[in-house]
């Protein structure tokens, strides 16, 4: 090893605590970035690889015409990839004793050689034999059913004992443990068998040549007219985003959060090493002028110090490198299982190794790089001038404090805080970032949790059944006299949640809801216009999900609704926020009037009187237990705290992950105020030796520096708060118009927990970062800090 | 030979500039053992840095052995430095992170002028000869302080430069030690190098052969001494 080689290692060893720190910051830097990195190839690959593999549809049309279609002929059309009955009906199916949930039972053609929506085997049989069923492997996860369970299922007023002989995987569906639903698979007879309902009478397409929805859109169109001149009406045509998970929005989330917090960090790391390696060199500059005093070049100085950089370097790399993989697999893995996918990744892109490698290396010489070249051109005379911090460092802001009256030794760290004035802002804003980004954390969840409170109040009732079919009201509401603990009920058409769009709906699919205009149970945040009114033409309130199907119609304007192959003309006078599916509102009477003379209904909302949780779930199996003696053929029971539950499983995730990755950024800014610290100390040890000399405790000095940290930390918590503000509004903007639309924005709420949690979090961060480093100075013994250069 | 001429630097401060240093000329022959006196603030640290390269000119031109010194860039200066200037400091500054063999053997890496298969031999040599052979392989830190300036010394001496300047070199050691460092500075002029040293300590026994006093930045006295008279007759 070269002398000059082993001048840069020995350098890193004479200073081994400092040396780790430094290695210790860009190894978590390193990692954090890493790990992101890893997760986000990952994640953008696979779930739209899970999905895309399975071949979904690119539209489903229902009709009830279909046995005319010749399906072979269909197949041969140009344009049609392929086509296929893939019949789907929504069933309810016993999960725990006495405790029925949606089943989404699809009959399906050919379980060998499926041409398009494929679903793989997991376990038991891929064939369902005739009269059994194969459940969505998610199922189980909300369920006690299993390969071997006999599964109550539940068709109309009928409910049988179907065996489950396989687990399947269909990664093109909506988490089962987020939606609550169960998917099960059947051959077409036993669809039959069990629901009771005619087979082939939902076609599920792909096209050849689609590149966008737009693309899908014009081939359907081409279809109906096909469809048309054979006599077969289509009842509706779906036409689901373009190669795009349901649950994209979810991952789109993370990733964004991943991404902007991951960025967020790595800045936050690469302040924190260069500070760090602008100190060590700061403390080199004499060395760097009798190196070039003795005949050393630039080039040679700066030799040295890229190796001890790049030994900083490769030992992050090495930390940091296999750590960024695993994090960044094991992350995969957990948000694989919270969306059911499966990591399809099992070697990492080669120019991702090489990114990682390249980052370790040649980020911290870009970082330290400005310092290097500073100290490296600093004249002979300067570099051998050069005893630290200059007792002129002190300008007049610092003066400025003497006016203050405060305690000497409180006047003496302020001071102090204000020697270093590039570190201390640099301290301070990167500490104030941490505190921002935590801070946001938590007003978001606040925000998120009271969108679930706006979810929770907007509903007034307590428990709701929805039927399959609409039907007279009194039939329906009299299976139900007898049951006690009922306030009230109310009877609508169609109602909140995908399952009721099945049922109540316009011809493209947007979910109906007519209810009394003047209802007490529902009460939704109107942010345009207003909620209905009885007036001609009819009313109608839209949610920001069906408006923008509608081409964000404005307020006031007239709209055209397709039901059952009519045309009704109605006003747009309100658009309400929800997390929900798109809807529309209108009222009762006049939907009855349009389209349902006979005024069938088939949503029942109970108002308990009670509304103690157990005797709301006592409610709910009461009205379970008439139904069961009914022939009312019923789509789902659900209680609104059911309702609830299912939301927060879908923001949930995305809660997790917020204060995860807040805290992540807290630390990593709680670990540039030590390091800062610890330079601060550093630089200060021969003046730490004349405090001592002139009488200074130990305890005095650790006092000294404790309240140096505690200054650091309140500016930081001040500069903080004050940025949380808008960092918070912003990430408002962006996940209300992630979850709930175009346009919309989640309520801004300050979090009062939150903010007591950051106000500790920091201090208790802030206190560690300078006691520790400062307990390590008083450790030095005064004769060796006042030698100490 | 040194040459200056009409040197002046002034340090420019917040209000008015300070000057160190008022258009001094001096001629120092090859060979000579000179001692730069006066009191503190007189600008004999200043005129070391002229004569180093450590520091420019505000005026005036410094020519070293054919050499426009004040007239080269960094990186030259510190190639020119490097071969033809040993300089020793008062606080022996070596690199507490090398032993002290390694101190030597760093700058002969830096000026290479030294074939690299006898920089080892050269510089175990270079120690011996300053009396700290047995240390080489130690610390500085494991060193007296009289120790540690004949390694510095002999790091000085690694690239054989005609020219040794030294700041204070005896300045925080004892009698003893310094008259030790004394000897050696006066066999170095033996050996035919120009020796420069800033003092305080300008007695017989130093050995001086010429003595520039320095006051309020000029020349006020270069004298030669009897030493330099028997030098004449060597």
């Amino acid at each position: 090893m070269t002398i000059t080689l082993r001048k840069a290692f020995s350098d890193l060893c004479g200073s081994p605590g400092r040396t780790l720190l430094v290695i210790l910051a860009l190894a978590i830097g390193l990692w954090g970035v890493g790990g992101i990195l890893v997760s986000y190839t990952i994640l953008t690959r696979d779930l739209n690889e899970n999905f895309v593999q399975t071949r979904p549809a690119h539209a489903i049309l229902a009709s009830n015409d279909f046995r005319r279609l010749d399906l072979t002929a269909l197949r041969g059309r140009p344009g049609v990839e392929s086509a296929e009955f893939r019949d789907l009906s929504m069933q309810r199916i016993e999960v725990y004793p006495n405790d029925w949930i949606p089943l989404w039972l699809f009959g399906v053609e050919d379980f060998n050689k499926p041409a398009l929506a494929l679903i793989y085997s997991e376990k038991g049989e891929k064939v369902p034999a005739p009269g059994t069923m194969l459940i969505e492997r998610d199922g189980r996860l909300v369920s006690n059913l299993d390969v071997g369970s006999r599964a109550r299922v539940r068709a109309g007023q009928r409910a049988r004992e179907v065996p489950i002989t396989g687990i399947s995987f269909d990664p093109a569906q909506a988490p089962a443990t987020q939606d609550h639903f169960i998917y099960a698979y059947v051959d077409k007879q036993t669809y039959t068998e069990i629901t009771g309902e005619p087979r082939d009478q939902r076609l599920i397409l792909r096209f050849n040549n689609v590149k966008t929805k737009k693309n899908v859109q014009a081939a359907v169109d081409d279809l109906l007219e096909y469809f048309k001149s054979l006599g077969i009406h289509v009842a509706t045509a779906n036409i689901p985003k373009f190669n795009e998970h349901p649950h994209q929005w979810q991952l789109n989330t993370l990733l964004f959060l991943q991404g902007g917090i991951g960025l967020l960090a790595f800045l936050m790391g690469a302040v924190l090493v260069s500070q760090l390696m602008a100190s060590i060199l700061a403390k080199q500059v004499r060395q760097i002028g009798i190196l070039k005093a003795i005949g050393a070049s630039r080039r040679q100085v700066l030799n040295i110090y890229l190796t001890m950089v790049l030994v900083f370097g490769v030992s992050a790399g090495v930390i940091a490198i296999p750590l960024a993989v695993s994090s960044g697999y094991a992350f995969s893995y957990f948000v694989a299982g919270k969306l059911n996918f499966e990591i399809l990744t099992q070697h990492l892109p080669v120019h991702l190794y090489f990114a990682l490698i390249a980052a370790s290396l040649l980020l911290p010489i870009m970082l330290s790089l400005p310092a290097i070249m500073k100290a490296i051109n600093i004249s002979v005379h300067d570099a051998l001038s050069d005893y630290g911090i200059s007792p002129d460092a002190m300008g007049a802001a610092t003066q400025k404090v003497s006016v203050l009256w405060m305690p000497r030794r409180l006047l003496l760290a302020f001071r102090n805080s204000l020697r270093q004035k590039k570190r201390l802002t640099i301290t301070v804003v990167t500490m104030a970032l941490g505190v921002a980004i935590f801070s946001t954390g938590f007003n978001v969840r606040a925000s998120l949790a009271t969108l679930l409170e706006d979810i929770s109040n907007s509903m007034k009732h307590d428990v709701q059944v929805v039927l399959r079919n609409q039907i007279p009201r009194e039939p329906a509401v009299s299976v139900f006299s007898a049951i006690k603990n009922v306030e009230r009920m109310e009877t609508w058409n169609g109602g909140r949640g995908e399952l009721q769009s099945q049922v109540v709906a316009t011809s493209s699919g947007v979910g109906i809801v007519a209810l009394p205009y003047d209802t007490d149970l529902f009460r939704p945040r109107v942010i345009t216009g207003r909620w209905l009114q009885r007036s001609q033409p009819p009313e109608v309130v839209m949610n920001r999900q069906a408006l923008e199907l509608y081409g964000n119609p404005a307020i006031g304007s007239s709209q055209s609704l397709e039901i059952g192959g009519h045309t009704l003309a109605v006003k747009l006078v309100g658009i309400v926020e929800e997390m929900e599916k798109p809807k529309i509102y209108i009222d009762q009477a006049q939907y009855d009037t349009f389209a349902n003379p006979n005024h069938y209904i088939n949503s029942l909302m109970f108002v308990s009187k009670n509304k103690r949780y157990d005797k709301v779930m006592e409610l709910k199996s009461d009205i379970e237990a008439a139904i069961a003696l009914s022939d009312l053929n019923v789509l789902y029971v659900m209680s609104q705290a059911e309702r609830v539950k299912v939301v927060y499983d879908h923001l949930n995730i995305i809660l997790t992950i917020i204060v995860f990755l807040s805290l992540l950024v807290l630390i990593v800014s709680a670990l540039g105020m030590a390091s800062a610290m610890s330079i601060s100390i550093l630089e200060r040890t021969r003046e730490i030796g004349v405090l001592r000399a002139i009488g200074a405790t130990p305890n005095g000095i650790f006092q000294l520096f404790a309240a140096e940290g505690m200054i650091t930390s309140i500016a930081s918590i001040l500069l903080g708060m004050l940025l949380a503000w808008p960092l918070s509004m912003a990430a408002s903007v962006f996940f209300g118009e992630l979850m709930l639309g175009d346009g919309a924005a989640l309520r801004y709420v300050f979090s009062g927990e939150g903010f007591v949690i950051t106000l500790a979090t920091t201090l208790i961060f802030g206190s560690l970062a300078s006691r520790i480093p400062a307990r390590r100075a008083i450790q030095i013994p005064a004769r060796d800090a006042l030698a100490y250069e | 030979m040194i040459e200056l001429r009409t040197v002046t630097k002034t340090y420019r401060g917040a209000g008015e500039g300070f000057t160190a240093l008022k258009e001094v000329d001096l001629h120092i022959p090859a060979g000579e053992y000179v001692a730069i006196v006066g009191k503190s603030g007189s600008g004999k640290s200043t005129l070391l840095n002229m004569l180093t390269g450590i520091d420019h000119p505000s005026t005036g031109t410094v020519a070293i052995n054919g050499a426009a010194v004040h007239a080269l860039g960094e990186s030259e200066l510190a190639r020119w430095r490097g071969k033809n200037i040993g300089i020793v400091f008062q606080f022996f500054q070596l690199i507490p992170t090398l032993t002290v063999l390694e101190n030597v053997l760093l700058a002969m890496d830096f000026v290479n002028v030294i074939p690299k298969n006898e920089r080892r031999q050269r510089a175990e040599m270079l120690l011996r000869q300053v009396g700290v052979g047995q240390h080489g392989h130690k610390l500085p830190s494991a060193l007296s302080g009289g120790e540690q300036q004949r390694a510095a010394i002999a790091r000085a001496l690694a690239n054989n430069p005609p020219i040794l300047v030294a700041d204070e070199p005896t300045g925080n050691l004892d009698s003893h030690t310094t008259g030790i460092i004394q000897n050696l500075f006066k066999e170095l002029v033996d050996a035919g190098k120009t020796v420069i040293v800033v003092t305080h300590d300008t007695a017989a026994g130093a050995g001086f052969e010429r003595v520039i006093m320095l006051k309020d930045g000029m020349v006020e006295s270069d004298k030669k001494t009897f030493i330099h008279q028997r030098g004449a007759l060597r």
